[in-house]
C-alpha cells in the first residue's frame, strides 16, 4: 500500500507548471515545509515530490524520481504516531 | 484573494483533436475528484475548472503518456467536439498543453455533471510509471 503524504490531484499545475494540493490534507500539515521531499497525489496516481512553496493554505510542488529522493535523505518515513 | 490565471493566446483546438485526464481512483472518472479539483481551483484562481491536456502535433498522445500522464495508470479521453458545448468551454491556461474545462456559468454542478456525461473512453497507460516506494 501506498502511503500518500499530500492527497493531490496531478493533473492539477499553476502557471509555472508545479502541481498544487491543499496543506490542510496533509497528513501531518506542520512537517510540511519549503524542500520537503514527499509522496504526494492519490493511491493509483502517486509521485515523489519537493516542495516548492507554500502559500495561502496551498502547496506548490515538483514531482521528482525515486532517485532524486533518495539523494534528497531517506525515502521511508516514520508513520505518524496516532495521537 | 484570488491568483491571476495566465491564459495563453492559441488558437481554439480542433473540434477533432483528442483532451487527456488522469485518472485518479478505481471507478473510472469519478464525480467528485472532478468537483475536488474544480473547487480547488476557485479557491486559487476565482473560477471553477477542470483540469485536462490537450493532445496535438507538438504533444502527441504517446508524449503524454510518458509526461504528464506517466504516474497514472488509466486516463480519460475525449474528443474536443464532444466536450464542447453544452455550456463547458476549453480554456489555455497555465503552461501547454494545460487546458481548463469550465462552464460558460461557472456553475459547479453543471460543469462536473456536464462533464461525466461527455463521451469519454477511459484507456491504459502502456507508459505508466510504477516506481517503487
Amino acid at each position: 500500500m501506498i502511503y500518500i503524504d499530500l492527497p493531490a490531484d496531478l493533473n492539477f499545475e499553476d502557471d509555472e507548471g508545479r502541481n498544487i494540493a491543499r496543506l490542510s490534507e496533509a497528513v501531518n500539515p506542520s512537517a510540511i515545509h519549503h524542500g520537503s521531499v514527499l509522496v504526494a497525489g492519490a493511491p493509483r496516481a502517486w509521485s515523489w515530490a519537493v516542495v516548492d512553496a507554500i502559500e495561502d493554505g496551498f502547496v506548490y510542488f515538483r514531482q521528482i524520481s525515486a532517485q532524486e529522493a533518495a539523494q534528497r535523505g531517506p525515502l521511508i518515513a516514520p508513520l505518524p504516531r496516532p495521537a | 484573494m484570488a491568483k491571476d490565471r495566465a491564459r495563453r493566446d492559441e488558437r481554439a483546438p480542433e473540434p477533432d483533436q483528442l483532451v487527456v485526464r488522469g485518472v485518479l481512483g478505481d471507478a473510472g472518472l469519478d464525480p467528485e475528484d472532478l468537483r475536488a479539483n474544480a473547487v480547488a481551483n476557485r479557491d486559487l484562481y476565482g473560477f471553477f475548472a477542470i483540469s485536462v491536456w490537450l493532445v496535438g502535433a507538438d504533444y502527441p498522445l504517446g508524449s503524454l503518456e510518458q509526461t504528464k500522464l506517466v504516474k497514472f495508470d488509466q486516463y480519460a479521453e475525449f474528443v474536443v467536439a464532444d466536450l464542447v458545448g453544452h455550456g463547458l468551454e476549453l480554456w489555455a491556461t497555465g503552461q501547454s498543453p494545460h487546458y481548463d474545462v469550465v462552464h460558460s456559468r461557472n456553475d459547479l454542478d453543471a460543469l462536473v455533471e456536464v462533464m461525466v456525461a461527455t463521451p469519454h473512453q477511459v484507456r491504459s497507460n502502456p507508459h505508466v510509471d510504477r516506481e517503487e516506494h
